[in-house]
């Protein structure tokens, strides 16, 4: 049995600048039609709009806030749970065998 | 009905009175969705024979002993908790059929306290929207007026309560979605400190604002709600162990010479001015419980959209990356290869104001784009933050308009895209902030309820609900009900 | 135009914990596919990660194992890309604030001297779950057993210029984490994988080129012919005037060549963001120190206890101390018979070739250290020759404990008793006049040749057992 433990890395990272609505669609996996990319892209712009207030605030120093919390990282003891409901976790699989998650083949 | 309007409270005495008994509260309860849902459209699924069965559970344990507050009251969830008795949906189509393996902590806890869930609440898909009106299940009606909106993301909750279906429904709050939809539609709730309630198994939107709350007729049920609900969860890592407090107990605690700070931006020409009259008249009320009100500044209140609408959708934008067709949720037909799986399942999947929000969120966290907006967000959340705490400082409590409108028409196509984000303009800041903020019915304006808003210190619920318990105690506003025609 | 290679190592360590770096679920290869996966590893709504205490401490340990400064206060972050190994369409890792920061290592080479590498930092990331191809037709499985198991990234600055380098390396990396019981660190099981990039430039220039990054090289073998066949490559382009592409490869033993990952016509933006679902991770110097007090003898330690106090040679001390298992077998040898140098050549020679021909590793084998150091008392003292050593040792493999129950019932007693020698001596010259007059005619050098058959008719009398040196004493006394 194959089995490929490869994932699409970039070494460091390739930039892609994102000037266009398809770019980030790509990016995030969505389609636009052709016949919709002139109405996206008026309706990002205008959320673009109302992000420019922010860019003459200035907030040199400020350190940016990830979340309220203030406490820090809670760890927990290194201890195996089994589980209790496996047949409820594959119940939902759109398409599976063999207890595998099957999707079209990928080919490296 | 009589009791369909009780609250928790209430019920909870006719409960143990032998007045009532679980189980026909709550087939009155499914009886009255039956009758109303169709035309609201606040529910999305109900269970009926699991409710019934509950129920009778419920009445054994009362006849055993068991007096628990919460024991055998009928409610309803946001289909935004994972529940194994029925689909999760999110209102979303990717996840239409999903059928979660687990129970939320928010929905194991209030089972555990012994209420009975009816069945799940219509949202707006994936608690994006302030109207409902993003829901793969159809709008949501305002049981006030069921050609307009009942508010969002937690519509359908907020809807439910209003009309009596359930004395109460969860909600979450990212952006002001408990709090808009309970101004709108006249009933109470309560997003509690992020951190004070358990995210697991509460569906992830943005993870750093999403905070679970109750939605019910009063301050008081809200209060023995969010007791049963609250509490450190070594499932979430961003769940605080600080003690609860007995919520309930503190209602009553002594409010004159309570500060409340009332801020001049709240006032701004984004609020409408009927609602700005009922507020000022709530407030007078405030001032007659021997509470001081104080002018205060918030200057940052109008950059808060801005910067929320940076970090929730960003943050979204890799919550919902997860919905891929792969494990769960819906798949494409005939998928040709891996890409086109990932496209059509999630272009088919998702809905426009979703696909808006990843959108904009994978554009601001992109390299070229993330110092510019997305750093830069974070840092102005922090002074939003800051600005806050130095306020609830000087003063114990933030008050102000929960909603700049009423509820508004469905359908509105004059109101863009950004117009609806302004909707969260004065809740925005508590999510920002990770504070308290709940709201509470302040009259009517134009026939349409007005909602006040009312923001504490982190971990400051006490401060929050005892005074809207004793706003509601000296206020009738609150019992105010919409007129629904039964059908039969 | 003389080229320099110059590469730095991305090495993923993964940590020997029990559970899963963000869930409890089990880290131990399981049969089933998807039978050690809960909800969180399979990423379904409303799920959220829990960070592993141990995970920490490990990385920790990492840390305090190359001197590197640690990162008190250190986060995750998002690294965002769709893959359907990677269940929740990010990988939780930790970009802007790793928990380890520099460091050096010091890597023994086989010649002896030390080649110091700076650790840039090392990170804690979790893994992915695997992709099969070939299970079912057209289609490939997932399977989410390994998602979320712990990984170390470990990163290197830029400062290797040959393959022996950065197979001593790794090496020494395996030897490193094994001794410090963090991982099992072996390339060919994968808890060890090394990712190599590589660029050239000419022989005293200041700037780097375009690198390459090799991934998923799973021997040391394959790692050298890879940066070979790479850096030939990068040659050929540069030298008839062409660019290197920064790029991923894989290489291709069969073919004998590198190639670029063909997934990489789709660029990716990993759009990195702090975690918001995990809070910061502090590290105490309380913390710090009672894991420093904890930690087990270093290998670069005990490789220099070896050869100053016990008087080893660099080259035996640096194969003893390449994992914990050995070196420790080989303490309890030395330490018990208070031979080292013995100890030594036992463990490395008959041992070790036992072990191979078996296939078996060190923690396997049927012959305790205890019996081993009995062993070398007994030639040490002169019960046993070497030869009857042997007989012994195989005795031991094969299952017996006791060397002295061994000894007596082989009756393999070295005879040391000078007065059956001699009787065995005087028997055998008087027995055979022809070689000892020989013997007697011959010159020095035909002598020691000469004395053999001495020996060995000896040898024959004593059933093998005459004490080899006293014997040939006697013998040349007698004979002359």
């Amino acid at each position: 049995m194959v089995v490929s433990q490869f994932s699409p890395d970039l070494a460091g990272s390739t930039v892609t600048q994102t000037t266009t609505v398809r770019d980030v669609a790509d990016l995030a996996r969505l389609i636009i039609a052709d016949t919709d990319v002139a109405k996206v892209t008026e309706e990002f712009n205008q959320t673009l709009t109302l992000f420019e207030a922010l860019t003459t605030v200035n907030t040199d120093g400020i350190e940016p806030m990830v979340n309220p919390c203030t406490e820090s990282q809670p760890l927990r003891t290194d201890n195996v749970e089994t589980l209790v409901n496996r047949e409820g976790l594959m119940q939902n699989a759109p398409a599976s065998e063999q207890n595998y998650f099957l999707v079209p083949r990928v080919i490296d | 009905m009589t009791m369909c309007f009780e609250t928790v409270a209430a019920l909870r005495s006719k409960l143990a009175a032998g007045e009532v008994t679980s189980v026909e509260l709550t087939s009155d309860a499914l009886a009255r969705i039956a009758d109303l849902n169709p035309e609201l459209n606040a529910v999305i699924a109900s269970s009926e024979e699991q409710a019934i069965e509950a129920a009778m559970r419920a009445d054994e344990a009362r006849r055993d002993g068991n007096n628990n507050p919460l024991l055998g009251i009928p409610m309803l969830h946001k289909d935004i908790f994972c529940t194994q008795n029925l689909p999760t949906t999110c209102a979303s189509k990717m996840l239409a059929d999903f059928m979660a393996p687990y129970d939320a902590t928010v929905v194991r806890r209030l089972d555990q306290a012994g209420m009975v869930m009816l069945g799940k609440c219509n949202m707006d898909e994936f608690a994006m929207g302030s109207s409902n009106e993003t829901s793969y299940f159809g709008a949501c009606k305002n049981p006030w007026n069921t050609s307009r909106v009942p508010g969002g993301s937690s519509g359908g909750s907020a809807s439910a309560v209003a009309a009596g279906l359930a004395p109460l429904a969860t909600g979450t709050d990212t952006g002001g979605s408990i709090r808009q939809p309970a101004a709108l539609c006249g009933i109470t709730g309560l997003k509690p400190t992020y951190g004070r309630v358990s995210r697991y198994g509460m569906v992830a939107f943005a993870s750093s604002m999403d905070q679970a709350g109750p939605m019910a007729r009063t301050a008081e049920d809200c209060a023995l709600v969010l007791e049963a609900m609250a509490g450190g969860d070594p499932l979430d890592s961003t769940c605080s162990e600080k003690p609860v407090p007995n919520y309930a107990q503190h209602l009553s605690d002594a409010v004159t010479g309570m500060r409340v700070g009332i801020p001049k931006e709240f006032f701004s020409s984004d609020l409408n001015p009927e609602v700005a009259t009922a507020i000022e008249t709530a407030l007078k009320e405030l001032e007659g419980m021997g509470v001081k009100l104080v002018d205060v500044s918030l200057p940052s209140t109008s950059l808060g959209v801005s910067t929320y609408y940076i970090i929730a959708p960003a943050e979204a934008s890799a919550n919902l990356s997860r919905y891929d067709g792969v494990r769960y949720g819906y798949r494409c037909e005939n998928p040709t290869d891996l890409q086109d799986l990932y496209l059509r399942s999630r272009s088919e999947g998702f809905g426009d104001e979703v696909k808006r929000r990843i959108l904009i969120g994978a554009f601001t966290l992109s390299a070229a784009s993330y110092d510019q907006y997305f750093m830069k967000a974070q840092q102005v959340r922090r002074m939003i933050a800051q600005e806050y705490d130095d306020v609830l400082s000087k003063v114990d409590v933030i008050a102000g308009p929960s909603a700049p409108n009423t509820a508004f028409l469905l359908n509105d196509t004059s109101k863009s895209i950004t117009d609806m984000y302004m909707e969260d303009v004065f809740t925005i800041g508590a999510n920002l902030a990770g504070l308290p903020a709940m709201s509470v019915p302040a009259g009517l304006a134009n026939d349409l309820p007005v909602g006040m808003q009312l923001i504490g210190r982190r971990f400051g619920e006490v401060d929050i609900l005892k005074l809207a318990h004793q706003f509601q105690q000296r206020t009738t506003w609150h019992n105010l009900t919409p007129t629904l025609e039964e059908r039969r | 135009m003389r080229w320099e290679k110059v590469m730095g190592l991305e090495v993923h360590l993964q940590l020997a914990t029990q559970s899963k770096i963000f869930s409890s679920s089990s880290t131990t290869f399981g049969a089933d596919p998807n039978n050690h996966t809960n909800p969180l590893d399979m990423a379904l709504p409303g799920t959220l990660p829990v960070l592993n205490h141990e995970a920490v401490t490990k990385a920790i340990i990492f840390g305090l194992g190359v001197g590197a400064k640690l990162g008190k206060i250190s986060r995750f972050d998002r690294k965002n890309y769709f893959y359907p190994d990677l269940p929740k369409g990010y990988q939780i890792s930790q970009f802007f604030e790793p928990i380890v920061k520099e460091g050096v290592f010091d890597v023994p080479m086989p010649d002896g001297s030390i080649f110091p590498v700076r650790i840039l930092r090392a990170h804690l990331e979790e893994d992915a779950g695997k992709s099969v191809h070939d299970a079912i037709p057209n289609q490939t499985g997932i399977d989410l057993n390994r998602a979320g198991t712990p990984l170390l990234e470990v990163v290197t600055e830029p400062d290797f210029r040959t393959a022996d380098q950065v197979v001593a390396y790794l090496k020494a990396l395996h030897a490193l984490v094994t001794y410090l019981g963090i991982s099992d660190g072996n390339m060919a099981e994968g808890s060890m994988r090394c990712d190599v990039n590589l660029s050239l430039r000419l022989e005293g220039a200041e700037e780097y080129g375009t690198r390459t990054e090799l991934k998923n090289i799973n021997s040391f073998r394959f790692i050298e012919r890879a940066i070979y066949v790479e850096a030939e490559r990068q040659q050929d382009l540069l030298e008839s005037g062409r660019h290197v592409t920064q790029e991923t490869r894989l290489f291709d033993p069969d073919a004998d060549e590198t190639r670029s990952m063909r997934s990489k016509e789709v660029a990716n933006d990993y759009r990195y963001f702090p975690d918001p679902d995990l809070l910061p991770v502090v590290v105490d110097d309380e913390t710090i120190e009672r894991i420093r007090a904890e930690l087990p003898e270093l290998p670069a330690v005990k490789r220099a206890r070896f050869t100053d106090q016990l008087g080893l040679s660099q080259y035996d001390a640096s194969l003893l101390t390449q994992d914990r298992a050995t070196a420790e077998f080989f303490e309890t040898v030395a330490a018990r018979c208070d031979n080292p140098k013995s100890a030594a050549n036992w463990v490395l020679g008959d041992v070790s070739a036992n072990l191979n021909k078996s296939g078996i590793a060190l923690t396997e084998s049927p012959l305790g250290a205890e019996a081993l150091a009995d062993l070398i008392i007994r030639i040490d003292d002169g019960t046993l020759s070497s030869k009857m050593a042997k007989t012994v040792f195989d005795a031991l493999w094969e299952g017996a404990s006791d060397v002295d129950a061994i000894i007596e019932q082989k009756g393999l007693k070295q005879v040391s008793d000078t007065g059956a020698l001699q009787t065995i001596v005087t028997d055998l010259i008087a027995n055979n006049p022809a070689q000892v007059e020989q013997y007697r005619a011959a010159d020095d050098s035909k002598q020691k040749k000469l004395i053999g058959f001495f020996v060995g008719q000896a040898m024959k009398a004593s059933k093998g057992q005459a004490n080899p040196q006293l014997l040939n004493q006697l013998l040349k006394d007698k004979l002359s």
